[in-house]
């Protein structure tokens, strides 16, 4: 009966977690595509999917990325599955390596999100402006795409800190640490 | 790990990948139609962005209010006094107004506007996220007539083009995107070149007028309008001149142009779906009757 309770709470849990994380993608999505301001944005979009990777099986991982990267094409105008193709591919990876290799801390969130936020502004900038020989393409990439990754950054402590409030509340995912093989470690 | 890259959830990710990559290359084919996801997120997302963007909208400009409120009184006084200068050209106005209906009827041709077809007020939804060249996305698409290509307006004068259309939005690229090249003349002298967007002249909000002969008339404050295309209406008010200079090779002039409206600030427009391209080889015989007297 516990074991049937538990089960149910876990369920629920996980529903709850993922429809919050679902409509914190929502959210970002909105934020970038509609807020009408002078200045930079941060792409909100790519450090939460990178945070859903720290905190999430691969393959939910990858699937999540790709509509991260869905929507960002179409809020940023670029050909449909560019940024799918970059954030499903990046957050397979991260998913893999917090679950097999690296240990949960805001560090290595940290300079994977800054790799993969480099990535996309590297990509982007090449074949959007660049490869097209734009005049000042140079200064775009100045005034453009260096304070968006600055922005972008710095935004994605934000959401680590609140997917991590949204995981804690209704988590059921187990921490994975890496297990220093030692003979010292008596185990019961 | 290796386990991972040998199960059927790998596969799929790899089928996935290529759906992705089939999307991309059905993307670049579809001639400016928006593709099947992107028209997904557009409908999904379109009553919160509206909601969004208006009270979005309505905090900027309150904050624009008092942050630019001297500005703002600068730019009165300078209107007034334009404005009282205007009222002196009035006067001239009705005469040159039944001037303009008698070459008209020359011409044959018609009212101005009367063979536009225009789609209903659009409003501005979503501008393109980060992009230098200020595109935005309004409300109305191909289900109201628009296609990829046609040319953007508001009351003042022309803003951009639509380049990609679902049907119940479209995306716009402005005038101040290289990608965005118009024929253009000065109304004064005939002065022919083309108006072009230019990142650094789109963070000031100027465009460049390029291409223009050297030995042309063009000088400050000169007004500029479209000459007529397959993509753009003929008569279109683009700016005034803010300056002219010598390209550096010394084959022609430069000017930079203030845009009648600022597409950064705009937020409904309409798209002219339809027009006659008769008035355009009109205006443009015309124009070559008068430049052989």
């Amino acid at each position: 009966m516990n074991i049937e309770l538990k089960k149910k709470k876990e369920r629920r849990n996980c529903i709850i977690r993922q429809t919050l994380l679902c409509l914190l993608m929502a959210f970002c999505y909105v934020f970038i595509s509609s807020v009408n301001t002078v200045g930079t944005l941060p792409v909100l979009l790519i450090p939460c999917a990178v945070c859903y990777a720290v905190r999430e099986s691969p393959f939910d991982s990858v699937l999540y990325g790709c509509v991260c990267g869905l929507l960002l094409d179409s809020a940023s105008g670029t050909l449909t599955g560019f940024n799918a193709l970059i954030l499903m591919w990046s957050c397979l990876m991260i998913s893999l390596l917090f679950h097999y290799i690296l240990r949960r801390h805001i560090l290595n969130f940290l300079w994977l999100d800054f790799s993969v936020i480099l990535i996309q502004s590297v990509l982007h900038y090449l074949f959007f402006y660049r490869l097209w020989e734009f005049d000042h393409s140079g200064m775009v990439f100045r005034h453009i795409f260096i304070p968006e990754f600055i922005w972008t950054n710095i935004w994605g402590v934000v959401l680590y800190w609140l997917t991590g409030l949204i995981t804690r509340g209704f988590g059921t995912v187990t921490e994975h640490y890496i297990e220093e093989k030692s003979d010292d470690i008596v185990r019961e | 790990m290796k386990e991972f890259f040998h199960s059927v959830k790998f596969k799929i990710i790899i089928a996935l990948t290529a759906v992705l990559i089939g999307a991309m290359i059905y993307s670049v084919t579809t001639g400016g139609y928006s593709s099947g996801s992107n028209y997904l997120f557009e409908v999904i997302f379109e009553p919160v962005r509206n909601l969004s963007s208006s009270i979005s909208d309505k905090v900027s400009r309150s904050l624009d209010m008092v942050i630019n409120a001297e500005k703002y009184y600068n730019e009165n006084q300078q209107l007034k006094a334009q404005l009282n200068a205007l009222y002196n050209d009035v006067i001239d106005y009705d005469k040159v107004l039944e001037e303009n209906k008698e070459l008209r009827v020359m011409l044959e041709l018609k009212e101005e506007y009367n063979n536009y077809k225009f789609s209903p007020p659009c409003t501005v939804i979503a501008r393109t996220t980060n992009d230098p060249y200020g595109s935005f996305t309004v409300d109305k698409g191909a289900n109201d007539g628009i296609k990829p290509g046609d040319p953007v307006v508001t009351e003042t004068g022309i803003v951009g083009v639509c380049f990609e259309v679902s049907p119940s939005t479209s995306k716009v690229r402005t005038l101040y995107s290289p990608k965005t090249a118009v024929g253009v003349y000065t109304v004064r002298t005939k002065a022919e070149g083309i108006a072009e967007g230019g990142y650094d002249l789109a963070i000031n909000s100027r465009i460049r007028m390029s291409y223009i002969s050297k030995e042309s008339d063009i000088r400050e404050g000169d007004v500029i309008v479209t000459s007529g295309s397959a993509n753009y209406p003929a008569g279109q008010l683009i700016g005034t001149v803010e300056s002219v200079e010598m390209e550096q090779n010394g084959l022609s002039k430069f000017a930079v142009i203030i845009p009648a409206e600022d597409p950064n600030t705009i937020t409904s427009v309409f798209v002219i779906t339809d027009y006659s391209l008769d008035e355009v080889t009109a205006i443009k015989t015309g124009q070559k009757a008068e430049d052989s007297q």
